[in-house]
């Protein structure tokens, strides 16, 4: 028989609220639409994806950084926490 | 064992007195009456409606006795698994417990409903937010159609999100937003 070490949640039942989440679904977005405008511009003019930007500006990425700790996630887009 | 009988003995001896019928042996003909007798013996099985308990449950000579799965079995097998209750109010406003629990109004979906306006504390990210859309609410084309968006993103301020916390939603500082539809799901759809 085999058991499953416990995971722990701990860090979901403290501090997942409201504002943090909508905070961090929109700088998710707002990162994610910087990096890959170029792609999407290009995709339309010649149906190639080419490449995205490669540099988050600060103003975007440390805030990510700070939310999506505070909640326990990446600072990426993810599914649950973003667009689901 | 049932199956297993099944296989080997029936399509062998089925086969040998088909292909040659004058030789077929009594052995032969025994194993094919055997094999129609088990068969019958597994229909039976079968199709009897068996007692609403675990299964595969275990018959009085050791055998597995399979069954179909039947829906009912859900009442029968479900019960309630204590420390994980079941909500029939969301609780909303309680932030000491997790955000994601079992309800019956909300599902598996977190109990607070989303925000769907950031604080004024935010105005320039929701600002750039509702300008980013390929299509605005106004059908004008958005920032990520024109290719502006990048250029755009320089005049945001970076916040400091290091102290933040729902004690101002708690406060009651903001004022419930009034209903509009969020950016994010303007850009998704």
């Amino acid at each position: 028989m085999i058991f499953l070490r416990p995971y722990s949640f701990s860090h979901l039942c403290q501090s997942l609220c409201p504002q943090q989440l909508a905070l961090y679904r929109d700088y998710t977005f707002v990162a994610s639409a910087y990096l890959l405008e170029p792609c999407d511009l290009l995709y339309r003019k010649t149906g190639d994806y080419g490449l995205g930007r490669s540099v988050l500006p600060k103003n975007i990425a440390v805030p990510l950084v700070q939310v999506a700790e505070k909640i326990g996630a990446k600072p990426f887009m993810e599914y649950a926490l973003s667009y689901a | 064992m049932l199956r297993q009988t099944l296989h080997r003995q029936g399509p062998a001896s089925l086969k040998s007195i088909l292909q040659n019928p004058a030789r077929a042996s009594t052995p032969a003909i025994a194993a094919i009456s055997n094999t129609l007798r088990l068969q019958a013996l597994a229909i039976r099985e079968y199709s009897t409606p068996s007692a609403p308990s675990s299964s595969p449950m275990t018959t009085n000579q050791g055998q597995p006795k399979y069954r179909h799965f039947h829906t009912s079995d859900f009442n029968l097998q479900a019960r309630e698994v204590p420390g994980f209750p079941i909500l029939e109010d969301p609780l909303a406003h309680n932030h000491s417990i997790p955000s994601f629990m079992v309800g019956i109004q909300n599902g598996f979906l977190p109990r607070q409903d989303p925000l769907d306006v950031l604080p004024k504390e935010y105005q320039a990210l929701e600002e750039l937010l509702q300008k980013m859309p390929l299509t605005l609410k106004d059908g004008s084309k958005g920032l990520l159609a024109l290719g502006q968006f990048g250029e755009a993103c320089k005049s945001l301020p970076q916040y400091d999100l290091s102290n933040v916390e729902d004690s101002e939603l708690l406060s009651g500082r903001f004022a419930p937003q009034p209903p509009t539809c969020c950016p994010t799901l303007v850009h998704t759809t």
